[in-house]
């Protein structure tokens, strides 16, 4: 058990001009389960690598608790990794996958498959340990992976996107599986994922990279209520945040045929002639006086309890696509106009050059309240 | 790490000068000799102290010319027929055994390798009997044939182990776009089986090339001495006297050409090669 | 109909409906057969022809001249019987085995094994060149190679030359050593074959099985014993039965070198078969022994083969 520490560490491939990973600053705590997540390419696998070792680090260091691990090997970490494709020795049994680390390190024969045999249990596997790989499912592959890392008692866990290459089924039912049994080891453990539900589901906290940059990292609940920038913003919730670049006016944002009010001081901080406006689809609501946004709705997606909207809305020549999510028992029909609005309070709003939140100084750090932005919308004016 | 690393890549690069120092040191010595006088070649010298062409104007236009290349046009001519007929009849042989099923296809498989192996050296005289007896004697097709046996078994068993790996559904899924049987099959598969059949080409190619027993027990003149063959008759006798030069020199162009191919194809005839070892 | 389109045929309706019962016409499998049957028939008649006539020749007293010559009698197996209790058979049948344990088993394999390990961590450039010139090696004609290897150990060849920049004088190596001499030759030749192999074999083992090692506390040779080594378990027994069968029949490179000599002294199998046969002209006797190094052969591939499948599964 131990803390890690990533400081202004970067990896640059030879050849490249663009870093891999540019300066991460992460500091995760003991016993913490942190994720690492992002688009494809985003550099979140490379960083997990570098805290393996697997990877070169061409600056900044690496620490796992006080020991600056940056040059030393992997077989010296102290880690142990599950692999994507679970990397199982395939010309060994699963006991023999499982306790191979403890052979190289010398640990007696009795001892070693007692762990083994205590991982098993923890795992449901003990009736597989003397199956090869071959003749595995691949969740109970997975599991063997697991197995194989838990059985070291080592001071981080290191997860590669364990679940990808399960069926979508067996990919919630794991899920939970390992974030129980984490928590129950209690062992730190940096998870790799580009799926932003894993992300918010399993995370103490989750860093949100791109490009090799991290862009926040924080509880989800803050990820998700107070997003520092354009990209977290449209990256975690599924589906998307509906993000408008919109027209700045005095006292306001230009919203199709209305004025949506912004405090000045904002407004001020905004680069440009207009900002980005963003809004859950979770958060609009139907405007029953029809004062509110007309959305032309093109396709409804219902999903028993929900249902969600996706339509377009057009002004000043722009289309607009919006999505909703409303009540899926009465949902609306394909083809009609819906009027919506958003639920006071939960507005985002973003400098479009920048990306960045308005009224925040520096991502993840909270501080003017979306409270602010609780303006109701202006009757009286409709959009065409 | 990084200092243990440069450490360890330096130590591979020597490794691997000295490895290619043993590889290339007796090629280059040939190739010294080949640009010697006669009258250096016991000198004991490894570079020659003055370079001449003359080795190579004997072969090639000189008082060998008859012998050399003669033997080249031989060598050629007869390596590429063999190859071709024996890539042909191989495909065949190799399409039904990956994909059909018929009893005894391991047999027929093993048995083919197995008897690849059976020393040349015994089957030559009956070969050679008959050869005399039919008229195949001292003649292309008379060396075309044997070649065929030298090539047909590893042939068939490097083309087979490559078409196993090919995604037969490729041709079900052009059918279904529309494709008739033939196009599915010169749209979808050949492209695939390609490059299969041209390594099992090259590779053919070498055996019938290098092969030295039949050329030596099954011709008499230059009408049909392959190479290798002519070359031991530079010597004349078995004193590897003065011709030396010569050998070099006819040594050298003869491997010229085919250390070009390996280099241009490398890649193709290890794959090759190993697709029929590693999961024949 | 051409077999593309039986086998097209086949693949679609296998996969479409249910068809009535398993019935195989009879015609189906011989048209299956027919692809084969050029090259059957062509090695049948070329290769296994005269094989089997070399079966039955081994089985007479046949000759290149003289009255058996025309007129050969059968003796059963009189020449096999005159093999084991001849003492040069007994002496080359000793000298092939060690020339093939030492230059095919040991050398060959664990140089090519060892160079591809080394490739695998070298840059690309590096090993392309290291990879070109072991192929050349390799693809050299068999009597080109002799040559070399010829001019390479005889009294005025290089080796004698190196040895002198140390000082020491050399002896003709082919004289003195001749055991020695045509295994180092073949060793330098067949190199490239294995390397090939292993060179293949290790690039199939997944990158993230060696990093799981890594990552388990395996260090590089651990590594190499306990994962890649086993995992390319199956290219090692086929490698090792290829340059096995190989070297057991290499004749053109140790008959260059030494002809045998001196005295027998590098007299493998395949060159006495040919002693026998061509120079004593006792083709049945010649014959009789290549009949003995397929059985070799075959008893070398079935402990390899054996080998292998112990441990699967």
């Amino acid at each position: 058990m131990a803390t890690v520490t990533f400081d202004h560490a970067s990896r640059l491939y030879p050849g490249t001009e663009k870093p891999a990973v540019d300066g991460l600053n992460l500091e995760i705590a003991d016993g913490e389960f942190l994720v690492l997540v992002g688009p494809s390419g985003c550099g979140k696998s490379t960083s997990l690598r570098m805290l393996a070792g697997l990877e070169d680090v061409n600056a900044g260091r690496i620490l796992i608790g006080d020991r600056d691990v940056t040059d030393v090997p992997p077989k010296d970490r102290d880690i142990a990794m599950v692999f994507q494709n679970y990397a199982l020795y395939p010309h060994m049994s699963v006991a023999d996958n499982m306790g191979f680390a403890l052979k190289i390190a010398g640990v007696s024969k009795e001892e070693r498959a007692e762990r083994v045999r205590e991982a098993a249990k923890l795992l449901d596997l003990e009736e597989y340990l003397d199956r090869k790989p071959k003749a595995l499912s691949g969740g109970q592959r997975q599991r063997v992976a697991m197995g194989r890392a838990i059985v070291r008692n080592p001071q981080v866990f290191l997860m590669d996107e364990p679940l990808s290459n399960l069926d979508a089924k067996l990919r919630v039912q794991t899920r939970t599986q390992i974030a129980s049994l984490t928590r129950r080891l209690g062992v730190t453990t940096v998870y790799v994922t580009h799926d932003q539900v894993e992300a918010m589901t399993m995370g103490d906290r989750v860093a949100v990279l791109k490009d090799g940059v991290l862009q926040q990292v924080d509880t989800p609940r803050a990820l998700y209520d107070r997003p520092a920038n354009v990209f977290v913003a449209g990256f975690i919730g599924s589906p998307a945040m509906n993000l408008l670049e919109l027209p700045v006016t005095d006292g306001g944002v230009q919203f199709g045929g209305m004025t949506y009010p912004v405090p000045r001081d904002l407004l001020g901080e905004a680069h440009g002639s207009t900002v980005t406006l963003g809004v859950r689809p979770e958060d609009l609501e139907r405007a029953e006086d029809n004062h509110g946004l007309a959305v032309f709705v093109d396709v409804v997606e219902e999903l028993g309890a929900d249902a969600y909207v996706y339509g377009h809305t057009e002004f000043d020549g722009k289309r607009y696509e919006i999505t909703g999510r409303v009540d899926g028992r009465t949902p609306p029909v394909a083809g009609s106009t819906v009027y919506v609005r958003p639920k006071e309070g939960h507005v985002h709003l973003f400098d479009t050059q920048t990306g960045l939140r308005l009224g925040e100084h520096a991502p993840g750090t909270p501080e003017a309240s979306v409270e602010d932005l609780n303006v109701p919308v202006e009757a009286g004016k409709t959009a065409d | 790490m990084k200092a243990s690393r440069t450490k360890e890549r330096v130590t591979w690069i020597i490794i691997s000068v000295l490895v290619l120092l043993y590889a290339l040191f007796p090629v280059v010595s040939i190739m010294a000799t080949s640009f010697k006088l006669p009258s250096e070649l016991t000198s004991g010298k490894f570079l020659p102290s003055s370079w001449t062409g003359s080795n190579y104007e004997q072969i090639l236009v000189g008082s060998a010319q008859d012998l050399f290349l003669s033997s080249l046009r031989n060598s050629i001519g007869i390596a590429l027929i063999a190859t071709f007929i024996a890539v042909v009849l191989a495909t065949l042989c190799a399409y039904a055994i990956a994909r059909l099923d018929f009893p005894g296809k391991k047999v027929i498989l093993t048995t083919a390798l197995a008897v690849s192996i059976f020393p040349v050296i015994s089957i030559v005289t009956p070969l050679f009997n008959l050869w005399r007896n039919i008229g195949l004697y001292d003649t292309w097709p008379g060396l075309i044939i044997p070649y065929l046996s030298l090539t047909l078994p590893i042939s068939i068993w490097t083309l087979a182990a490559f078409f196993r790996q090919i995604p037969w559904e490729l041709e079900q899924a052009a059918q279904v776009d529309g494709a008739t049987t033939w196009q599915a099959f010169r749209k979808a598969i050949v492209p695939l089986a390609a490059p299969g059949v041209f390594t099992t080409a090259i590779i053919a190619f070498f055996i019938a090339w290098n092969d030295f027993v039949y050329g030596i027990s099954l011709t008499s003149t230059e009408a049909a001495r392959p190479v290798p063959a002519a070359l031991a008759f530079f010597t004349g006798a078995s004193q590897f006297e003065s011709p030396v030069g010569a050998i070099s020199a006819a040594a050298i162009i003869v491997t010229i050409p085919i250390v070009l191919l390996v280099l241009l194809f490398q890649r193709q005839i290890v794959s090759g090669l190993t697709q029929g070892a590693v999961k024949g | 109909m051409t077999a593309a389109e039986v086998v097209a045929r086949d693949a679609v309706t296998r996969g479409g409906t249910e068809r009535r019962g398993r019935r195989r016409p009879p015609g189906r499998t011989v048209l299956r057969l027919l692809p084969l049957s050029p090259a059957v028939v062509l090695l049948g008649v070329f290769l296994a022809g005269p094989i089997l006539w070399a079966f039955y020749g081994s089985l007479t007293n046949a000759a290149l001249t003289g009255v058996a010559a025309k007129d050969p009698q059968w003796v059963g197996l009189e020449n096999y019987t005159e093999l084991l209790s001849d003492p040069d058979f007994l002496q080359s049948l000793w000298l092939t085995v060690i020339f093939v344990l030492v230059s095919a088993v040991l050398g060959q394999n664990l140089l090519g094994l060892g160079i591809a390990l080394l490739m695998t961590k070298a840059s690309k450039a590096v090993s392309a060149v290291v990879g070109v010139c072991v192929v050349a090696a390799w693809v050299l004609p068999e009597i080109v190679a002799g040559f070399v290897a010829y001019a390479f150990f005889n009294r005025e060849g290089t080796l004698n030359q190196l040895t002198a920049l140390f000082g020491i004088e050399g002896t003709d190596w082919l004289f003195t050593v001749p055991m020695l001499a045509v295994i180092l030759a073949n060793i330098w030749r067949g190199t490239a074959f294995s390397m090939m192999v292993y060179q293949a074999a290790l690039n199939d083992v997944p990158e993230e099985i060696t990093e799981a090692a890594m990552i388990d506390g395996a260090g590089g040779s651990k590594r190499l014993w306990y994962i890649t080594l086993p995992m390319i378990r199956r290219s090692i027994a086929t490698n090792l039965m290829l340059i096995t069968l190989q070297t057991l029949s290499v004749f053109t490179l140790i008959y260059v070198m030494t002809a045998g000599g001196p005295a027998g002294a590098s007299t493998t199998l395949p060159l006495m078969a040919y002693e026998e046969a061509f120079r004593y002209s006792d083709v049945g006797y010649g014959t009789a022994i290549a009949v003995v190094m397929l059985l070799i052969g075959a008893v070398f591939s079935v402990i390899y083969i054996r080998a292998l499948r112990e441990r699967k599964g």
